[in-house]
């Protein structure tokens, strides 16, 4: 069921809450103007919120994250919808642009919902936790975890049996299961796409045995064994709960690639590689870590050095690429590559296997603005207009790009892309009112 | 209001029909739920016995007493001699 959109007014639209539409959304708010941020998925904060530990300062990634949640949170000047999606943008002249957004329900009235959680310890549905990687359960009723914002509750309605013990255990009686989805017109100045990226898929090398193999993990659910919210409370081997003592890194899964059709690099996997198999070194102290790879690219402020102190913690670093692996009945993993030292074919036993997959785009842009076109660059990230002096600039007068819209960067740049949006957004703004 | 509201579900089901496919998943769920909870009885298993004792693989018993441990149904007691595993018992 869905009813009359509803209409309403803000400076600047920016299309998702990652660190860099957050940042965009709190520089422009603290000029004076108003922001709508629109998030499809339950929480703000991206991929960031769910990693570990941020290279090369090792900050604690959730604990500086959550300040800037909250400031934008608070902000007078900042309304966050979540669990939307935009399904229009349309240009209507030099000065404004309309959106049609539709606010998903959660079957929650969310500004009831004290994120108790005893609707999630009454409902007896257990389905795989996609924050978590599939790596633990989750219920039908449930928070995504402890640090989402907002930190309410949803219904997964497709994996609901409608039982209705949520319902008669939440004591605020926030839960409604006839709540519908919720439809916005709204009229705004100018939009920032701030999107983000997507992981490479590593089922797409199938001789690397991702998903097949029971102890072949990607980077990103390394983070989540690393992180405070961790799904197992320790490190240990997804396949059986042992505890890992030889673990290896395969750098450039999915980048510097032509098969796959992902030709450059990552930017950001040679660093949290090195950042967690130095995690890893301190959570496991006897365990040996070895990371191969093409060539390392440590190109920032510091990161060389955090690669020297990489290696000086022992770390072992093999140049070489992986050709394939293959797992052994007790769950080890075989890696055969070619040793470019040696120039020799050589294969190594370990226990677990980290993909550092890389950073593909994310297109969902490129079926928003109807008849004004949204290019693209070669790579399928959107076309950036004026790449050397103005690189937030899209192909469409008034839209502008944060963040890792436009292609792979670490933190840091990303920070700096959604500080030249939002600048580049309020001054579109202030000339088109003149 | 208030009793109204707290029987929404039912209204729900007038309009949205829950598939036989959930309602076998939920039974298999609680039929491995209580292979587990038996299993450990009142004393502590690694993984690899967890999984000998259900039937499971070891993947599987893993990801049960993972989420187990989540929910506050499991607690970890310690690291074997090996550091190999570590072992779980009932909390609750
Ligand atoms: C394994 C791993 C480890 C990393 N470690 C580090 C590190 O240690 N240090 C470091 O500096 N960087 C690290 N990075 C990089 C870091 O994650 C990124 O630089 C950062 O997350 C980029 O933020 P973003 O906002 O551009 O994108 P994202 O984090 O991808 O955020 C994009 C947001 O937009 C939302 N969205 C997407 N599509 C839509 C849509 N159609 N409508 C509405 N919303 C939408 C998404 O749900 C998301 O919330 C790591 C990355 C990975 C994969
Ligand atoms: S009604 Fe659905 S979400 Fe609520 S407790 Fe039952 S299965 Fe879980
Ligand atoms: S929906 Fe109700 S029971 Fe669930 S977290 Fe919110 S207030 Fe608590």
């Amino acid at each position: 069921m869905t009813t009359q959109p509803e209409k309403l007014n803000f400076d600047v639209l920016i299309i998702g809450g990652g660190i860099a539409g957050i940042e965009a959304a709190i520089n422009i708010a603290n000029n004076g103007f108003k922001v709508i941020l629109a998030e499809k998925d339950l929480t703000i904060g991206g991929k960031m919120l769910l990693l570990s530990k941020v290279f090369p300062t090792l900050d604690c990634s959730a604990c500086i994250t959550t300040p800037k949640i909250s400031e934008a949170d608070r902000h007078p000047n900042i309304t966050i919808f979540t669990n939307t999606e935009i399904t229009s943008i349309e240009k209507q002249d030099a000065t404004y642009f309309k959106a049609n957004l539709v606010k998903h329900t959660r079957f929650v009235e969310e500004e009831d919902c004290t994120g108790c959680q005893l609707c999630e310890e009454a409902c007896p549905v257990v389905v795989p936790d996609q924050y978590q990687y599939g790596m633990v359960g989750r219920k039908a009723a449930y928070i995504p975890f402890n640090i989402a914002s907002p930190r309410v509750a949803t219904i997964d309605i497709d994996n609901c049996i409608l039982c209705g013990a949520c319902e008669k255990a939440c004591p605020t009686h926030c839960i409604n299961f006839m709540q519908a989805d919720k439809n916005y017109r709204l009229i705004v100045k100018s939009v920032i796409v701030a999107t983000g990226f997507k992981l490479f898929d590593a089922t797409k090398i199938q001789r690397y045995q991702y998903g097949t193999a029971k102890n072949i993990i990607n980077a990103m659910q390394m983070e989540r064994l690393l992180a405070p919210t961790r799904p197992y409370n320790h490190v240990i081997r997804p396949g059986d709960g042992r505890v890992p003592d030889k673990i290896a890194y395969v750098l450039c899964t999915g980048s510097r690639d032509f098969t796959v059709g992902n030709p450059i690099c990552s930017q950001i996997c040679c660093m949290y590689s090195l950042k967690q198999a130095q995690l890893l070194m301190g959570a496991l102290p006897m365990a040996d870590v070895t990371i191969y790879y093409i060539s390392i690219r440590s190109f920032g402020k510091g990161f060389e050095e955090f690669y020297e102190q990489a290696k000086s913690m022992g770390i072992n670093f093999v140049k070489g690429k992986i050709g394939n692996i293959t797992e052994k009945e007790n769950g080890n993993l075989i890696l055969r590559y070619e040793d470019v030292a040696s120039g020799r074919l050589k294969e190594s036993e370990h226990d677990l296997v980290v993909l550092s997959v890389g950073v593909v785009p994310n297109e969902d842009a490129s079926s928003l603005f109807g008849d004004a076109e949204w290019k693209q660059d070669a790579f399928h990230f959107p076309l950036q207009k004026d790449l050397l002096f103005n690189p937030s600039l899209s192909n469409i007068n008034g839209i502008f790009m944060a963040g890792t819209t436009t292609g792979p960067m670490d933190i840091p740049d990303a920070i700096l892309s959604a500080g030249a949006a939002s600048m580049e957004a309020i001054q579109y703004i202030q000339k088109t009112a003149l | 209001m208030q009793d109204q509201k707290s029987q929404t579900f039912k209204a729900k089901r007038e309009q949205h029909e829950v598939s036989q496919q959930l309602k076998d998943e939920l039974k298999k769920f609680n039929a491995t739920k209580k292979k587990v909870v038996e299993a450990f009885g009142e004393g502590e298993l690694n993984i690899p016995e967890l999984a000998e004792k259900t039937g499971l693989s070891r993947e599987e018993a893993l990801y049960y007493a993972m989420t187990f441990l989540k929910f506050g149904w499991l607690k970890t007691t310690r690291l074997d001699d090996m550091d190999e595993y570590y072992y779980y018992k009932i909390s609750k």
